[in-house]
């Protein structure tokens, strides 16, 4: 399952400070943070990158967060952060963060849950977890290759005007890029 | 050096010293991750195998190691993923007890746990000998779910709980280092929490 371009190195593991260019709401408790990285690796989609927040006095809370973005050289990546309640970093990253902020991350991490983009899948997945199948998702799509996947989500509610038409959400509960009828029975198959 | 995040305090300031770094209390929750799907064990089935560099390869049904005796952990636990529990007890059997009925050879050095699933993790044998490390089926006076490894995991609580198989069915006694499933990819070979040896590298 592991591929020369998700092997994790040293250097993959170095904190590096990301600049957030930009925010967008994905649903009324998740939004995503497009990051640029000073120091680029080629992620694997479903890999993750740890986000550490760290206080004046040098307290520090870190928490893991899938990529949502396709794999490529842009030196980019987007972050979703679903908010939980209590959530000491995920409150933070919702209320404080903006715009020109910088946050320490590092990775990419994770080599067993990836798609490496060539081979039949079957996404399943709820709530947050829909993250790094939105990796995948857009990967296969931008390849040519969505062919290969089938989604299934799982959501508390259903969608509304805030689901934007990129989330596999919108089919409430059953879509992705076959159409409806086929993902379903691929469900059952599995 | 970690660069001070723009607006942020913190929220906890008063940190439980049974706290490793970067970890969280999880208080009355118990995440459940692993990797495979979940297995239905049964007890009148279940097995346990000590092998490899051992005298004599040992293995004991359910009722047959609940005849050892009892051994009980009272502390905390370390996920990687940073949520910790503390103040637990698991009961069970000390790895000790099931190493010395097997007897282990001069050689040994390593040992990987393998779970009824496939899955497996490396450990140091300094790591489960000396009272570091158990067979455990309850888990604070209860029988252990099967989410959480139920019938029986292996408990080794000073290292990040992956270290700690779930469904756990074997202890192989090796003369080498051989990485386990998460060790392949990507976590650290050791996980000890208190160094935060979180990832390969680290």
């Amino acid at each position: 399952m592991s591929t020369p371009a998700g092997t994790t190195h040293r250097r993959t593991l170095r904190w590096q400070n990301a600049r957030v260019l930009a925010v967008r709401d994905e649903t009324p408790t998740a939004r995503t943070y497009w990051l640029l990285l000073p120091e680029p690796r080629r992620h694997l989609a479903g890999q993750h990158y740890v986000l550490r927040l760290t206080a004046p006095d040098g307290y520090s809370a870190a928490r893991s967060y899938s990529v949502a973005s396709a794999p490529d050289d842009t030196g980019e990546i987007e972050l979703t952060v679903e908010r939980l309640v209590d959530g000491e970093v995920s409150e933070f990253v919702h209320d404080v963060v903006v715009p020109g902020d910088e946050l320490e991350v590092r990775g990419p991490i994770g080599l067993f849950f990836v798609w490496p983009g060539d081979r039949p899948a079957l996404l399943v997945g709820g709530g947050s977890g829909v993250v790094p199948l939105m990796a995948m998702l857009r990967q296969g799509r931008r390849d040519g290759r969505a062919d290969l996947l089938r989604v299934l989500v799982s959501a508390r509610r259903p969608p509304t005007s805030t689901t934007p038409t990129s989330c596999p959400a919108t089919g409430c509960g059953s879509c992705g890029p076959a159409p409806r009828r086929r993902t379903t029975r691929a469900a059952r198959a599995a | 050096m970690a660069t001070v995040t723009r607006g942020f305090f913190g929220r906890r300031r008063e940190r439980d010293p049974r706290l490793p770094p970067g970890q969280y209390d999880a208080r009355d929750d118990w995440p459940v991750l692993h990797a495979e799907a979940t297995p239905r064990l049964t007890t009148d089935r279940w097995t346990f195998t000590v092998s490899g560099l051992v005298d004599r390869e040992t293995t004991w049904t359910w009722d047959e190691i609940h005849a050892l005796p009892r051994s009980r952990y009272e502390g905390d636990i370390h996920c990687v993923t940073t949520w910790s529990k503390l103040g637990m007890t698991f009961d069970g059997v000390s790895v000790d007890t099931l190493l010395d009925a097997a007897g282990v050879q001069p050689a040994a050095t390593h040992v990987v746990a393998a779970s009824h699933t496939g899955y497996t993790t490396n450990l140091p044998l300094a790591d489960v000998t000396g009272g570091k490390a158990w067979v455990v089926w309850d888990a604070d006076g209860k029988p252990l779910t099967t989410e959480h490894g139920g019938p029986a995991r292996l408990l080794v609580p000073h290292l990040y709980f992956w270290k700690s198989a779930k469904w756990v069915s074997e202890l192989r006694l090796l003369d080498h280092d051989e990485p386990g499933f998460w060790e392949r990819n990507g976590y650290h070979d050791r996980g000890d929490p208190w160094k935060e040896q979180r990832y390969s590298g680290d």
